[in-house]
């Protein structure tokens, strides 16, 4: 019975859960001291591939919704969705990025950008998490990692972020919005 | 001459009846001969007796009449008155009638003589003729004189009366002495009738037997030509069956004609070849008999082997016959037995059939909990299902919390470092929405193999369901099979209950078997006995077809 407990998850038992809760309490001390010279990136999912956005360019994480196509748009712009009382233009990130993407596969999270000129917004199967990459760690050299090289800023290696099986592409946001959208 | 016997003989009783007839006509016509003769010769003798009677009478008429007269002349003549007649005229007339009786009796004499039945009566009418005449003659002279003295008498001459008396008187003696004489010629007359019908008589009566004795002769002669014409064909036929009789059957008669001899030939004939056919048959029957009877008396021997073998089989049978018996007396006593094992069998199988209604009955609460258990399951399933949708619920409250720490997240970062603090909170809240979300999914996890398992047991009990249903109908199908079982045990008692019946009533065959045996063997000995007079008789038979071996070598052919 123990056993068979044990094999259902770790995090089943209050103790356990207290214990990786305590756990994940002393690490928060540890990362704060090493924050000095380090940026939060958002970590999202698009199929097998995983982006990261600078976290002060976001505005805010919204769940998915369905856009109103817009006729006569590129293939990466998914169409115009309603927020707040604006109208905001919804942009399939992978697709922006030239990644091929299911087309019936719906966007789980849209992620409204900040400061850019007209409203926009990013579908994306995921938002992971927030992950604090070392501004040394990254890897910025790497040009031509088979994506677009204008729209990419930078490579996060594995082990960083939530989830960090893992690296993860740095998207240069306002570049790729200026694309789309100027 | 093929004129068949039985014509021959009719042709000669046919011959003598026409002589025996012929002559029979021939006496009756000389009989008849006899009486017209004898008839013609007294009716004319009585006929010429009367008249010469009458002629008599007639003359003596005529003398009294003229008597009268010459006497009533003479009276007168004296002068007497007498009554006065006419005499004269009497007279005359029977004058005229006398002569007529004359004329007729001449008549007849002539007549007769010419018709004279012999001879002698023709001589003895003539001797009546003449006489007649004569007498005639004589009354004439007699008329003529009694008529002149009638006349005399008339003229009163009583003179001439007187002369002319004594010659008148004679001349009436002669008439009537005439009369007479012609009498006595007619009785010489009737003796020679009388001699002329006893002639007749006599030679009738010679004709008649001579008729007869040549009549005789002929039906003499008819037999003896008829026995030739029968006898000498048969004394053929005769000498032929006597040398038949005699063993000779080789020859046949000669057969001429058709009539019944010939058919008795032809008849013979054949009879004779059925007779050698016969023969020869006989013979070879005989011989053929002699060999059978020598295979009898074989075949004698050979039975009565036979029948010593049959008492041996016999006895044997009667050995196994009570053999049979015993083993009968076994067969009935193990049946006695297997009907107890089958009573006891069928009292199992009742017991069983109650245990295989339990099980049915067993099997059926075991089906109805099963099914209250697949109830509980479904309600179950309704509870997970609750659960699920909490779950859901969790889940979107987690995925809700994520996005609000991550909307935190970036507010803290847009707060700058006053929102570093709260950064770390929205870290934690999105570390416990990924927890919760984590925990939700695990709970799905063990809900999902909670649902199969409930699948499963519901899957599972619907088996046990379907299986106790089953197990129910093969507990149905298994009474059945044990009610069957019971049947057919009860049946078996029943047919072993027939077979004791019969095994007895075998029994008892047996012992009318064994009677019949014994029968057997009772008859075997008498069929011994037989075949010893069968053999005897058989020896017998053999000598009996040696004897006839040698009858019918009698025989030639």
């Amino acid at each position: 019975m123990t056993q068979m407990r044990a094999g259902v998850g770790r995090a089943s038992t209050p103790d356990a859960l207290r214990e990786e809760r305590t756990r994940a309490l002393a690490r928060r001390g540890h990362a704060a001291t090493a924050a000095a010279a380090a940026r939060s990136y958002l970590v999202c999912a698009c199929g097998a591939d995983r982006f990261g956005l600078a976290l002060g360019q976001v505005a805010q994480v919204l769940p998915g919704r369905v856009p109103t196509p817009l006729p006569g748009a590129p293939p990466a712009i998914l169409g115009l969705i309603a927020l707040s009382g604006r109208v905001v233009s919804l942009l399939a990130l992978a697709r922006a990025l030239g990644r091929s993407a299911d087309a019936d596969h719906a966007a789980g999270h849209v992620v409204l950008v900040r400061g850019a000129t007209i409203p926009v917004a990013l579908a994306v199967d995921r938002v992971v998490g927030v992950a604090e990459i070392p501004d040394a760690a990254l890897d910025t050299a790497y040009s031509d990692a088979g994506l677009s090289a204008e729209a990419v800023s930078g490579y996060a290696p594995a082990g960083a972020g939530p989830g960090a099986e893992s690296g993860f592409v740095v998207v240069d946001l306002p570049r790729l919005v200026r694309r789309y959208f100027s | 001459m093929s004129i068949s016997i039985g014509k021959r003989i009719l042709l000669g009783f046919v011959a003598i009846i026409l002589v025996i007839l012929a002559l029979g006509i021939y006496a009756l016509g000389q009989i008849g001969s006899v009486r017209d003769t004898t008839d013609a010769i007294v009716a004319r003798d009585l006929t010429v007796m009367r008249q010469l009677d009458e002629l008599g009478n007639r003359a003596r008429d005529m003398g009294i009449l003229r008597r009268n007269a010459v006497i009533a002349t003479l009276m007168k003549a004296q002068g007497n008155t007498v009554k006065d007649e006419d005499t004269f005229a009497i007279w005359r007339r029977t004058a005229s009638s006398t002569e007529a009786l004359y004329k007729e009796l001449l008549q007849e004499a002539a007549d007769y003589r010419t018709r004279a039945v012999s001879q002698d009566r023709g001589m003895a009418w003539d001797r009546m003729h003449t006489t007649l005449t004569a007498a005639f003659e004589i009354y004439h002279r007699y008329r003529d004189g009694s008529e002149a003295q009638l006349n005399a008498n008339a003229a009163a001459d009583v003179m001439g009366v007187e002369s002319r008396n004594e010659e008148v008187s004679r001349l009436y003696e002669a008439t009537v002495t005439g009369i007479a004489r012609a009498r006595d010629t007619l009785d010489e007359n009737i003796t020679a009738g009388q001699r002329g019908v006893a002639d007749l008589y006599e030679r009738s009566r010679i004709s008649i037997g001579l008729t007869l004795a040549a009549a005789v002769a002929l039906s003499l002669l008819i037999t003896f030509v008829i026995s030739r014409a029968v006898v000498r064909p048969l004394e053929a036929v005769m000498d032929f069956a006597e040398r038949v009789g005699a063993g000779d059957l080789s020859r046949t008669v000669d057969i001429r004609g058709h009539d019944e001899i010939a058919r008795l030939g032809r008849a013979l004939n054949g009879m004779v070849a059925g007779l050698a056919d016969l023969a020869r048959t006989n013979r070879a029957a005989t011989s053929d008999l002699n060999a059978a009877a020598a295979e009898i008396r074989a075949s004698a021997q050979e039975q009565a082997a036979s029948v010593e073998e049959q008492f041996a089989a016999v006895q044997e049978t009667a050995a196994t016959v009570d053999e049979i018996t015993h083993s009968g007396a076994q067969i009935g006593k193990r049946a006695g037995e297997v009907i107890a094992t089958a009573q006891s069998t069928a009292q199992t199988s009742r017991a069983g059939l109650r245990a295989v209604a339990d099980t049915a009955r067993a099997m059926e609460s075991i089906r109805e909990q099963a099914e209250a258990v697949a109830g509980n399951i479904v309600a179950l399933s309704e509870k997970t299902q609750a659960i699920g949708d909490i779950i859901t619920t969790v889940n979107d409250i987690s995925e809700r919390t994520h996005l609000l720490a991550l909307n935190a997240a970036i507010e803290a970062a847009a707060a700058g470092e006053s929102g570093r603090s709260f950064a770390v909170v929205a870290s934690e809240m999105k570390l416990l929405a990924d927890q919760a979300k984590a925990a939700t999914g695990q709970v799905r996890t063990i809900l999902g193999e909670i649902q199969r398992g409930i699948n499963t047991s519901v899957m599972l009990t619907e088996e046990a369901v379907k299986r106790a249903a089953a197990g129910k109908a093969r507990s149905d199908t298994t009474q059945r099979t044990i009610e069957e079982i019971t049947a057919r045990v009860e049946e078996s008692v029943q047919t072993f209950q027939q077979i004791v019946a019969s095994t007895n009533q075998q029994q008892l065959g047996i012992e009318q078997v064994m009677g019949a045996l014994q029968n057997i063997r009772q008859a075997s000995q008498q069929t011994a006995a037989g075949t010893r007079e069968v053999e005897a008789a058989s020896a017998n038979l053999t000598e009996l077809a040696q004897a006839l071996m040698t009858l019918a070598e009698r025989y030639r052919h």
